[in-house]
């Protein structure tokens, strides 16, 4: 003979299943959300350093205008020293050396060639340099 | 009759846990609607970066910026020249040539736009001295 087994949910068991559901729902919710997040924060922050350079680099041009055209009055080496200082450059061996800040730390360095007429011969450095001490943002997270 | 009380606790038991549940899926799925604009944003925002970068970088190689926009696919707008790229919209705006005593100085401003709104804006200029040098 038989014997008929009946299955019944006890009270508590629906809700505890429902607990577990939802807490694994919104952890997986609030990882997305902060992942999305850390994301759109990189791009952001991307942005802002590819925006630096060219706003840095159209004001380096800019000078390079200003200087060819100062350059027209300049006549001697002792001149182009004044200049150089008066304009906060360095004139060195025959180069001119000048930075502009293109945000986040960094600097864009730029030198030219000047020949014997005092032209512009040609640009011989064009580089981004860090300018800050670069620092851990947790300091205190030890990795090893 | 025990039997039937105990009836009635699931019951109220189980409406409980429904609304509760209809409850929080509400708040989670708009929480996972949330994750998914940004994430599209930033996937959008990163495309129109990189392809900004393209075109300035061409423009920077090219003498006359209007004329080779015009010619690779770039249409004239009221205040500039734009161009549909996916995820938004490319403008180019405050194209100018400015003559100095020995070059001359072409510039112009490109800007991203998402769904008509601004994101970032890349300047570009480039100065040539005269050819006689």
């Amino acid at each position: 003979m038989k014997i008929k087994q009946e299955y019944r949910l006890g009270i508590g068991i629906s809700a505890m299943l429902l607990i577990f559901v939802i807490i694994s729902i919104v952890t997986l919710g609030v990882l997305s959300f902060l992942s999305a997040k850390a994301d759109k924060a990189l791009t952001d922050k991307s942005i802002d350093m590819v925006c630096g350079y060219y706003e840095a680099s159209a004001a380096a041009q800019r000078r390079l205008m200003e200087m060819d055209n100062d350059f027209a009055s300049v006549m001697s080496t002792q001149e182009m020293d004044a200049y150089a200082e008066e304009e906060g450059m360095v004139y060195e061996d025959g180069a001119l050396y000048f930075s502009v800040d293109a945000g986040s730390g960094r600097m864009l360095n730029v030198t030219v060639g000047i020949n014997e007429q005092f032209q512009i011969r040609e640009i011989t450095q064009y580089t981004i340099e860090n300018s800050e001490e670069w620092s851990p943002e947790f300091s205190d997270f030890s990795i090893f | 009759m025990k039997s039937l009380r105990k009836g009635h606790a699931i019951i109220i038991e189980l409406i409980i846990i429904i609304l509760f549940f209809s409850l929080s899926s509400v708040v989670i799925v708009r929480l996972f609607a949330a994750a998914h604009q940004l994430s599209t944003q930033s996937t959008a925002s990163t495309q129109l970066l990189l392809t900004a970068q393209s075109w300035a970088d061409q423009l920077l190689s090219e003498d006359d910026f209007s004329i080779f926009l015009s010619e690779n696919g770039w249409s004239d707008e009221e205040n500039g020249l734009s161009l549909a790229v996916d995820g938004g919209t490319l403008k180019v705006t405050g194209l100018r040539e400015e003559e100095g005593l020995n070059g001359k100085l072409t510039s112009c401003e490109i800007s991203a736009c998402l769904d008509e709104q601004e994101i970032f804006t890349l300047p570009v200029a480039r100065y040539r001295p005269e050819e006689k040098r």
